[in-house]
């Protein structure tokens, strides 16, 4: 049997309390076990989106499936089970600032599975960061870390649960590009391996590039494309083909 | 799980996570590490970090356990679920030494004395910015300024007043109670005036101002803080002390003697309201005792003593907010600290006062 397809929108409107929607009918499919990113100008909703996708933001009108489940009728333990099968990686990283980076990254396992042995947990916590290459940084409190390390602890910590959805709001906005890189990388490796599926918000096109199975453009609230990465480059779309021939400038 | 000949035997289930992960751990650990077996894998179908972290474990602990039937994805998934140094000290508490003590000790104190220098270069700064100022003309905007004065006067106005009626209710019936032993409840005025007008007034107004405008004026700075919104001050050519402080010692100077004066009218009024019904005092008569020893000399004290509370609950919550630095847990610390701090102060410089007043 097939998969039924990650996420599945069906004529969704979203908006904040007492604004005007955000996006109006918007259809989309996301499908299993691919990177799918979202691109767009800044302000055309996409965090609003992902948002959406989360359940942090009720739905106007419309119906929104994961796995084929409507999200809208979850029930307060099926929304438990929801989050503890997925991963955020917030565009600031939204670590806890009280607690140090170990128990920042340990967190999720403490409260999904109290009855772990603290040795498998220790080790769990501490291959996350090793991965994330923040090591020997474990005692450090968010306060003292710079931007971009902050970011690859909060990926540390949306890996923990080995989610098997990981939804990043702009993970190499504002890192160099070697560590920008090297979280890509991360991403495909954990696509690759343990067959994750990935949800990414992001404008930068070389990463797009090289991590990208489908793209979802939006623009204005409204869906521009959604399709494979090729059928997104050689589009005729003039939003597209401008969005990413400057890529391909800014990468010469 | 058996032991056989061949020692420690375990069939590892279906599912190698977190659900089963526990159990094998204590099912486990329960041997000693110098038990030899093996641990079979070949009913398992899933692995997630959990259980390769367990399988890592495992090698480590027990050397002369073998691992078999694990099929080749499986384990090049446990071999590229690296194996880093286990996390030493992250997650448990250190253990508690003299030397750590007196050390922790010795840190607090330094870090007290730093704190101080700074409050006192803080005020020294403001004040000097704020007498500066008829020179230079530089620092007090007026939008600010007059907002500022809006929330330090117009708004703490109404829970001063409620505060003040209070108090001198209070004060006023448990002296005439006692008083009234004595057949002296005549003198109730004497009492309860300069009580209220040099004693109770200010310290009650100041109190408050620390709760209300302290606070906010600790959380506002403290969030600019943490926001570097400080630091772009600076780099704008700003200085943050004079642009941020000014306003708000200016206004409390221009707030503070038109709060102590109402709080003086309405809690004297409180006073003979209370002698009237209570004592069967006439308020004439009580009016006219209170004016035999209340000068405007004590109304002055008290006005004097509220710009000195008032200025060192804008410095402290200023100054704690200025330190607040890393995320928004420190706003809430700072802002609490500087509450804390500013009524330390307020009633340390009172007891000042009462020496240089009375000793």
């Amino acid at each position: 049997m097939e998969k039924p397809p990650l996420f599945e929108g069906h004529n969704i409107t979203v908006g904040y309390r007492d604004s005007p929607p955000i996006f109006r009918d918007l259809s989309f499919s996301i499908p299993p076990g691919e990177v799918t990113v979202i691109l767009g100008r800044s302000g055309c909703g996409k965090s609003t989106l992902l948002k959406a996708l989360l359940g942090l933001l009720p739905l106007r009108k419309g119906r929104l499936f994961f796995q084929g489940e409507e999200m809208n009728r979850f029930t307060e333990p099926q929304w438990d089970a929801h989050y503890r099968r997925i991963g955020v990686l917030y565009q600031n990283g939204a670590l806890l600032n009280s607690l140090s980076l170990a128990e920042n990254v340990a967190l999720p396992l403490k409260i999904h599975s109290p009855h772990l042995p603290r040795p498998i947990g220790e080790s769990i916590v501490a291959a996350r960061l090793f991965q994330v290459g923040l090591q020997g940084s474990e005692e450090k409190l968010p306060g003292e870390l710079s931007g971009g390390m902050k970011k690859r602890a909060a990926l540390a910590r949306a890996l923990v649960l080995d989610p098997e959805v990981l939804l990043c709001d702009e993970p190499s906005a504002g890192l160099d590009p070697l560590t920008a890189r090297g979280l890509d990388d991360l991403i495909l490796d954990l696509k690759n391996r343990l067959g994750a599926s990935f949800v990414v918000v992001t404008h930068e096109v070389s990463s797009i590039r090289r991590i990208a199975d489908r793209i979802l453009a939006l623009e204005e609230g409204r869906l521009l494309f959604q399709g494979s990465l090729q059928e997104g480059e050689t589009s005729q779309h003039p939003f597209l083909k401008a969005f990413f021939a400057q890529g391909a400038q800014d990468d010469q | 799980m058996k032991m056989s000949q061949e020692g420690f035997l375990l069939r590892l289930p279906q599912k190698l996570t977190l659900e089963t992960v526990p159990s094998l751990f204590s099912t486990i650990s329960s041997q000693s590490p110098q038990t030899q077996g093996s641990l079979k894998a070949e009913g398992v179908e899933t692995i997630d970090s959990s259980g390769a972290a367990f399988l890592r474990w495992v090698k480590r602990t027990y050397p002369r356990l073998s691992l078999e039937g694990l099929n080749p994805d499986q384990a090049r998934a446990l071999e590229l679920f690296p194996s880093p140094p286990p996390l030493q000290h992250a997650l448990s508490s250190k253990p508690f030494t003299y030397r750590g003590a007196i050390e922790g000790l010795g840190g607090h104190l330094v870090k007290g004395w730093e704190g101080f220098v700074r409050l006192i270069t803080l005020g020294s700064d403001t004040f000097y910015y704020l007498l500066e100022y008829p020179f230079r003309r530089r620092g007090l905007h007026r939008g600010d300024t007059v907002q500022q004065l809006f929330s330090m006067g117009y708004n703490s106005f109404p829970i001063v007043t409620l505060i003040a009626v209070l108090v001198g209710i209070t004060i006023s019936l448990t002296s005439a109670a006692q008083l009234k032993i004595f057949g002296a409840e005549l003198y109730l005025a004497d009492l309860v005036g300069i009580a209220m007008v040099k004693e109770l007034v200010p310290l009650i107004t100041c109190i408050i101002l620390a709760g209300k405008v302290g606070a906010s004026l600790t959380a506002a700075l403290a969030t600019m803080s943490v926001m570097e919104e400080i630091d772009a001050l600076k780099t704008m050519g700003i200085t943050p002390v004079r642009f941020l402080m000014l306003p708000r010692l200016f206004a409390i100077t221009l707030a503070m003697p038109l709060l102590i004066t109402i709080a003086d009218f309405v809690g004297i009024l409180a006073c003979t309201a209370v002698g009237y019904f209570y004592s069967n005092i006439p308020p004439r008569a009580f009016i006219k005792e209170l004016f035999t020893v209340v000068f405007l000399s004590d109304y002055a004290i008290g006005l004097i003593k509220g710009w000195v509370f008032g200025w060192t609950v804008v410095i402290c919550s200023g100054h704690k907010g200025f330190q607040a630095h890393g995320g928004a847990e420190e706003v809430g610390k700072a802002t609490t600290e500087a509450v804390v701090l500013s009524l330390a102060l307020i009633i340390l410089l009172d007891c000042i006062f009462a020496f240089l007043l009375y000793f």
